[in-house]
């Protein structure tokens, strides 16, 4: 990536600040939808090898709809997380130009993580749909027997397609939400960037776990929200058809948001203990405080619907969501913005000699 | 009898297109700071491109007239394949 020298211009003041802004707009929508795209994948991957195993018709049924939360479609799928990845790799390298050399790679190499990754999201999904089809053709007692061993044969191909497209999706999520997670936390923390030379150094360190840690508690709570408020909208199809299967899954997902709703703000708090001394603001804690008070009044909510079985805040608890991810976009931002102000008043220095021999050059001074 | 309106959009879908055309905007002003040369009026038309082919095909699509919508869609698809050609002669 050696061409990022002769690419990156000095930027001035102004347009490093909206640089800033920029990239926070980035993580409010990349770092929501890949929380969505890996907790729902996991929770699907998990529901289908238990229905598998117990031969619970539910479990299948839960599996299908889970997956089908982040899959609406595969362009504005590969647009959401793409088009951010590319903008935080370009805005980081202009504001602290070459220190970004790793975090720049590093997102790169994520990109040939993701795409085979929601490649396989959505050849998942399509195998539940084929498995319908070949299950609704056992069910038309077919004479010939060469058919039936014909689809017999179809049908193991889609449960391997099934299981192993899932397992991939998985890994391949995993591996490329963790590498985000750390490039993020290192760009948190510019001091360090000195330092950090290999992957490993910047893959293996405590605040890194720690961060995938939140990411991870944060994925499934915002799964079950997203998967209460779609599935129970009013006069809804779960609403109506089944509800024994309503129940089970209204239990399982409030359960599974509050649960992982009240991990959070102890993993939080730890994770603003790691935060370096370079990088802390005062801003860092008005925005911990936010944080911390948005989990409250999500888990007094859920708790609300627990206790009268009823999900008439899932909406608000939705948006309360949306909120969060805000304020923890800002809170990553803010603690670049604080230690990466060394690096910045280098590119201004850059910028205004460049600004000077560009108007030597012209005959304007 | 009262037709049935062909042209009702989810609110899911205004959402993502929405924030698609967020996401492209923020590459573009993010890309007008690297210097790429002679690649730089072709991404930035492509990218125009890619959020006028949004809006088209979400916006201004009239189910009840396929004709119509395939026109304005296909005009976009012609312009992505002159920049494209374009930035292939120059």
């Amino acid at each position: 990536m050696e061409f990022l020298e002769s690419i990156i211009l000095p930027q001035s003041a102004q347009r490093i600040e909206l640089l800033s802004y920029l990239t926070t707009i980035s993580y409010m929508i990349l770092l929501p939808y890949l929380a969505l795209l890996f907790g729902s994948t996991l929770l699907s991957c998990m529901f289908n090898a238990r229905g598998k195993s117990h031969q619970n018709t539910h479990y299948i049924k839960l599996s299908k709809d889970l997956i089908s939360l982040p899959a609406f479609n595969i362009y504005a799928s590969l647009g959401i997380v793409l088009l951010p990845i590319f903008t935080l790799m370009f805005a980081y390298s202009q504001i602290v130009q070459v220190s970004a050399l790793l975090v720049f790679d590093n997102l790169f190499y994520t990109v040939f993580l993701l795409v085979p990754a929601i490649a396989l999201v959505y050849i998942f999904k399509q195998s539940f749909e084929l498995q319908e089809i070949s299950n609704l053709v056992n069910k038309t007692k077919e004479e010939s027997s060469n058919r039936n061993a014909e689809f017999s044969i179809y049908n193991k191909k889609i449960f391997m397609a099934l299981t192993n497209s899932s397992r991939m999706a998985v890994y391949l999520l995993f591996a490329s939400s963790y590498i985000l997670i750390a490039a993020i936390k290192l760009m948190s923390d510019t001091s360090s960037l000195a330092e950090t030379t290999t992957l490993s150094d910047m893959l293996f360190c405590e605040s890194t776990i720690l961060s995938f840690l939140y990411f991870l508690s944060v994925s499934f709570a915002l799964t079950s929200v997203v998967a209460l408020f779609v599935y129970f909208k009013p006069n809804s199809y779960y609403e109506v058809s089944n509800r024994k299967y309503a129940d089970t899954i209204k239990r399982f997902f409030l359960n599974t948001a509050m649960i992982f709703v009240l991990v959070q703000p102890i993993v939080y708090a730890i994770d603003v203990m790691l935060i370096p001394k370079a990088a802390l603001s005062s801003s860092i804690f008005g925005i911990s405080a936010g944080v911390l008070a948005i989990l409250l009044i999500i888990s007094s909510l859920l708790y609300h619907m627990i206790k009268y079985e009823e999900l008439k805040y899932r909406g608000i608890v939705l948006l309360l969501f949306i909120g969060l991810f805000a304020l923890l976009a800002a809170k990553d931002q803010a603690a670049f913005n604080t230690s990466s102000q060394l690096q910045v008043k280098k590119v201004i220095k850059a910028y205004e000699a460049k600004t000077v021999e560009v108007k030597e050059q012209l005959g304007l001074e | 009898m009262v037709e049935e309106n062909k042209n009702i959009i989810s609110y899911g879908k205004y959402i993502i297109s929405w924030i698609t055309l967020i996401l492209l905007v923020v590459l573009q002003v993010v890309l007008g700071g690297v210097n790429l040369g002679a690649n730089s009026n072709f991404i930035s038309l492509l990218l125009s491109s890619v959020a006028a082919f949004v809006i088209i095909s979400v916006y201004m699509t009239d189910r009840s007239n396929k004709f119509i919508s395939n026109i304005f869609k296909g005009t976009i698809v012609a312009e992505i394949l002159i920049v494209v050609l374009l930035d292939l002669l120059i």
